[in-house]
């Protein structure tokens, strides 16, 4: 009992703030706090008005899922040198690829700067992504290193026993296999990527990503278009979520479909 | 000594890790159709060699042979081999049809060919109706019978086994040994099979081949590695053994035998060269035991019964020599036997020809 109460305590204590977020995004006044006092759709449509805003969030879409393939397909890259490396190099590389997720950021950003600056990249919507990568690539890392721990390198060898070539392996055993890690990474790498701010602000030169451009109407004066936003990116986040768990879902079945119909 | 009939041919292969010499001296010719065990106690080498054998291991010295063709380089998919994995290695992200279809898939088969191959391959393990179930719905010996169903669906040449019955009860296990029998007879195809329990070896094996610490101690059929094991060790590890230590005397007609300190004579085998004076260890199986003397069983000791285990078809009697020595006898229900009793003194006989004779320093 005393067990129950504390777990949905703790659930509505992580859930309340999201409700009355969206509660209020509909508010018809501008009024952030009780008593509520109508609904309507004005700060949506304000959202849609307000060129700007849709500049920030669509370069914000764009990067993360930039950010978040590319961080999937280098996670896959990694997890294949992981399985094949022994005790000290792979030792090796979980230090250089988990590490950084230790140093601040204020650090990375300083850093990067410079890094381009050297190679005299101009800023905008492609150093973002990089920097969005590097801050990404350590979570990611730790995701998979957990999924490759427990994989089992017999897998592989029985494939290649019936026959297959390392690439097919890959193909037909290892990747099916960590295909859902590497996507709820990358969905976790999607969501860092929406809301970074501090190294984002080192290298984004004249862009503005969402997270900047709220930053700076909140320094102005706190509207409740914040609400109607923040209620925008739960909901695609949410979306990305199911998405992604039924895709996973759907392809099994149509694998089973294929296979009568044969 | 390569014959036109061997698939398999292995000479004077060594295999290290490292420093750690994992195997040496290895040489067996394995025939077409035959089935081989590979027989030892723990880290003896037995996974080593199958791996060696499929090619997950580089041999390290000598000379591997597969179909008359020299293996060094080439990998496991090249070779006409499939293994049945210790712990299966089943696929867990296909269903048991796909599994078995697996390798037929690489093989970019036509789709009607590998539908029916697979449909009568799961028909002889008895899995058609699992065919749709994932590897977690299945209990250790369906997923035993998917793994044989997986590699024998390619028909290999040569099927490798390592331990796939270890994970299974008593029941199922005996079940599988007859079940593997009979694919043996339906394909021809060659087994070699990994295990360290002796039973499983000796039902199904053509010739047993004894590993220990690396090294082949003894290849023979199961009979005859059975009653005429060449040393020590292979007396030991397969069936039980009595062991009575003694020393090598001159008999009276020029031959060599034994004494034992109760002053009982054993001659018989000596597998290993033995001189006068050494001492030995004279080995007798506890079913080679009788109370009745007979033409064949002539040489005899005293000694007392303590003890009685009743196992069912046959019990095992404790007995005692006079000077302490225990040793075990094996009698089938309904034969007549001497009661427990720890005073009465019963005579004790055996035949020469169940006798072997081995040097005691060396295991
Ligand atoms: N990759 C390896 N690196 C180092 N040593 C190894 C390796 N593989 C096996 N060995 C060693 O080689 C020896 C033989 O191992 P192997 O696995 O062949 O034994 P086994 O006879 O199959 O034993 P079991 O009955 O327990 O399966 C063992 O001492 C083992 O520790
Ligand atoms: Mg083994």
């Amino acid at each position: 009992m005393i067990l129950r109460i504390f777990v949905a305590l703790v659930i509505s204590f992580l859930v309340a703030p999201l409700l009355i977020i969206v509660l209020f995004s509909f508010h018809a006044t501008a009024s952030l706090s009780f008593p509520f006092q109508g609904l309507s759709l004005r700060w949506y449509a304000a959202l849609f008005e307000d060129a700007q805003l849709g500049d920030a969030m669509l370069t914000s879409l764009l990067v993360a899922l930039v950010t978040a393939v590319a961080t999937l397909v280098l996670g896959m890259c990694a997890s294949l040198a992981w399985l094949r490396l022994g005790g000290r190099a792979r030792a090796a590389v979980e230090a250089v690829t988990i590490t950084p997720i230790a140093l601040p950021g204020l650090f990375i950003g300083v850093s990067l700067l410079i890094a381009l600056a050297l190679f005299q990249v101009s800023l905008g919507k492609v150093t973002i992504i990089i920097a969005h990568i590097v801050i990404s690539m350590p979570i990611v890392m730790i995701a998979m290193r957990a999924r490759l721990a427990l994989f089992d390198t017999m897998l592989e060898e029985a494939s290649r026993d019936l026959g297959a070539n390392s690439l097919y392996t890959f193909r037909k055993v290892t990747l099916p296999l960590i295909m859902p890690t590497l996507v709820s990474a990358a969905v976790l790498t999607f969501a860092i990527s929406l809301d970074e701010f501090i190294v984002t602000g080192f290298v984004s030169g004249t862009e503005t990503t969402l997270p900047m451009f709220i930053w700076s109407m909140m320094r102005r004066t706190v509207t409740p278009m914040i609400n109607a936003i923040s209620t925008v990116i739960l909901i695609a986040t949410l979306a990305i979520l199911l998405i992604s768990s039924h895709i996973e879902r759907t392809r099994r079945a149509q694998s089973l479909r294929a296979r009568e119909s044969e | 000594m390569t014959t036109a009939d061997s698939i398999i041919s292995i000479a004077n292969v060594g295999k290290k890790f490292g420093t750690y010499q994992a195997l040496h001296g290895i040489d067996l010719e394995v025939r077409k159709g035959e089935i081989v065990t590979l027989l030892g106690p723990s880290g003896c080498g037995k996974t080593t060699l199958m791996r060696l054998i499929a090619g997950f291991e580089d041999v390290t010295s000598g000379n591997l042979r597969i179909g008359g063709k020299d293996m060094v380089g080439v990998p496991p998919e090249k070779r006409p081999i499939n293994m049945v994995f210790q712990r299966y290695a089943l696929f867990p992200h296909l269903d048991v049809y796909e599994n078995v279809a697996y390798g037929l898939r690489v093989r970019r088969l036509p789709a009607a060919e590998i539908e029916s191959k697979v449909r009568r391959m799961l028909d002889i393990v008895q899995l058609s109706q699992l065919s749709q179930r994932y590897i977690n719905e299945l209990s250790g010996g369906q997923c035993q019978r998917v793994a044989l169903a997986r590699a024998l669906v390619n028909e290999p040449q040569v099927l490798l086994m390592d331990e796939p019955l270890a994970a299974l009860d008593l029941k199922i296990r005996q079940t599988m040994l007859e079940e593997m029998k009979r694919i043996h007879a339906a394909t021809g195809t060659t087994f070699i099979y990994v295990t360290h329990d002796q039973d499983e070896a000796m039902i199904l094996s053509d010739r047993i081949v004894l590993l220990n610490k690396g090294e082949v101690v003894q290849i023979d059929e199961p009979h005859q590695m059975y009653a005429e094991p060449k040393s020590l060790f292979a007396a030991k590890f397969l069936g039980e053994t009595n062991l009575f230590p003694v020393r090598m005397v001159a008999m009276a007609d020029g031959s060599s035998g034994s004494v034992h300190a109760t002053g009982a004579v054993f001659t018989g085998k000596q597998p290993q060269p033995l001189k006068e004076g050494d001492s030995a260890l004279a080995s007798i199986r506890p079913e080679a035991l009788y109370f009745a003397a007979s033409e064949r069983h002539r040489q005899s000791f005293k000694a007392r019964i303590t003890d009685e285990l009743f196992i069912g078809s046959r019990s095992f009697l404790t007995a005692q020599l006079t000077n302490g020595d225990r040793f075990r006898i094996q009698i089938q229900r309904g034969t007549a036997c001497p009661p427990v009793s720890p005073e009465a003194q019963v005579d004790v006989f055996w035949s020469p020809e169940d006798v072997s004779i081995y040097p005691a320093a060396l295991t």
